[in-house]
């Protein structure tokens, strides 16, 4: 990482330290990083997410959506109408009008920094989630999206009372090769990823019967996420845009299109 | 450092709408691309100013290409979690918080010299991770003959580069990787 990337991302930290305080209601029971050392108990209620950081080159964080229901969405589209009318005539064309929402949270990160067990390069995280769908969205840095996956991702389903198992996050510069046979086809880009805003390859490595799971996690309640192709979507609120690694059985690309390897169709484009 | 980061953020935003201002004007022609020669070789930054051009590409399809990759240019600062997202819906760009400059003019001069080449850098790199992917090479150009060819004019500007792709490679060096 060259230091003025780290200039850069200090100043991205910086710009969301600067950013009017806006607390989310909700956000704890929505959402909860295990904590080092917490004893872990799978309510039959709750989701659990278990991610695998490689961080030999940093330690990101994991951006996740959960896709919200009807009634939130509704809940959304109400409390956005009120503000635009509100605003009255600062608010400008409706398309452009920007609305922070206060309301139910389903913009979430893992966060590789606090991890559950470090072994080596690999930091375990657990999450407690809402039950639900979900969409591997990007990565970032303390708390601000770095880089969607706009181009193409995963999602999957978090049942309650199950921890989810979705394997190990790994990355790389993506300007450069990797010794990772995972970020084939996202690494060795060229300067072009290494402009003011370096560029990360990112893949998602399905969990192995050799990974380990933290001391104390009963192997019962443990099950591999089953994921499926997500095609683009836009997303204007992110430094870069890039798009998840192929993987084998799940996600694969054609001329940039978006491939349900499993159904071997292109993925419907959001 | 603040103040810079703030004007930094900012930038993010100097093009984000640009997408959206389509304009009432008649499509460019083939006679509309500007000669694309660069005398000397004066190249601009192979990493930011580049044409693109696909062998056997039909105008149409390279128009739809370039729209599709369009629509990833609008840009806000980054997004903070926890927070909500609308799936499925539109989001507009989330304007940089804005705080006092204790900077001054020194300050506005500074942003006003970084805000150009780090708002299209990250312009670029969208353009570049979402066509390269689709089959388009890329070759050097000026800034001068990229400008002319990326307006506030989207329309126009796709239009452009869709005769560009589908025409004739250019007369430049192509750019691997």
């Amino acid at each position: 990482m060259t230091v003025r990337s780290l200039f850069l991302i200090a100043c991205l930290a910086l710009s969301a330290m600067a950013a009017p305080v806006r607390a989310q209601p909700g956000a704890a029971a929505e959402f909860r990083q295990i904590r080092a050392g917490e004893a872990l108990q799978i309510r039959p209620d709750r989701a659990y997410l278990l991610l695998r950081f490689d961080t030999s080159l940093a330690k990101f964080q994991a951006d996740i959506l959960r896709v919200p229901d009807r009634t939130e969405m509704e809940a959304y589209e109400a409390a956005k109408r009120a503000a635009y009318v509100a605003a009255g005539a600062k608010a400008g064309p409706p398309e452009s009008f920007v609305f922070y929402y206060q309301g139910r949270p389903n913009f979430f990160a893992l966060s590789a920094n606090k991890p559950l067990v470090s072994a080596g390069q690999v930091a375990t995280v657990i999450a407690e989630v809402t039950p639900g769908d979900y969409v591997l969205y990007g990565e970032g840095f303390g708390g601000s999206l770095y880089e969607c996956f706009c181009l193409g991702t995963v999602g999957f389903t978090a049942p309650a009372g199950q921890v989810t198992d979705l394997g190990t996050m790994i990355f790389g510069r993506a300007s450069e090769p990797s010794a990772f046979p995972e970020l084939a086809g996202e690494v060795d880009l060229g300067p072009s990823a290494a402009m003011d805003w370096r560029l990360f390859a990112v893949a998602l490595r399905p969990p192995r019967t050799s990974d380990a799971l933290p001391g104390g996690l009963d192997p019962a309640k443990v099950a591999p996420a089953r994921l499926h192709a997500v095609s683009q979507f836009v997303e204007p609120n992110t430094v870069l845009i890039n798009r998840l690694a192929a993987i084998p059985g799940v996600l694969a690309y054609d001329k940039g299109r978006v491939i349900d390897v499993a159904t071997g169709t292109e993925a419907v484009v959001n | 450092m603040r103040s810079w980061c703030i004007w930094a953020g900012l930038a993010l935003l100097s093009g984000g709408l640009a997408p959206a201002a389509a304009q009432a004007r008649p499509s460019p022609t083939a006679t509309d691309v500007p000669d694309l020669a660069v005398p000397g070789g004066h190249y601009g930054d192979a990493r930011k100013y580049f044409l693109l051009h696909k062998p056997g590409v039909t105008v149409e399809q390279a128009e739809a290409d370039l729209s599709f990759c369009w629509r990833f240019l609008a840009r806000g600062v980054g997004r903070s979690s926890p927070g909500f997202i609308p799936w499925g819906k539109t989001d507009a760009p989330h304007p940089a918080p804005v705080v006092a400059n204790s900077y001054g003019l020194i300050g506005m001069g500074i942003a006003a010299i970084i805000d150009g080449p780090i708002d299209r850098s990250l312009r670029q790199s969208r353009i570049f991770r979402c066509m390269v992917p689709r089959g388009y090479d890329r070759y050097r150009t000026s800034e001068d003959i990229w400008k002319m060819l990326n307006s506030s004019d989207a329309a126009r500007s796709i239009h452009l580069q869709a005769l560009i792709a589908a025409g004739p490679p250019p007369p430049t060096p192509i750019i691997r990787p």
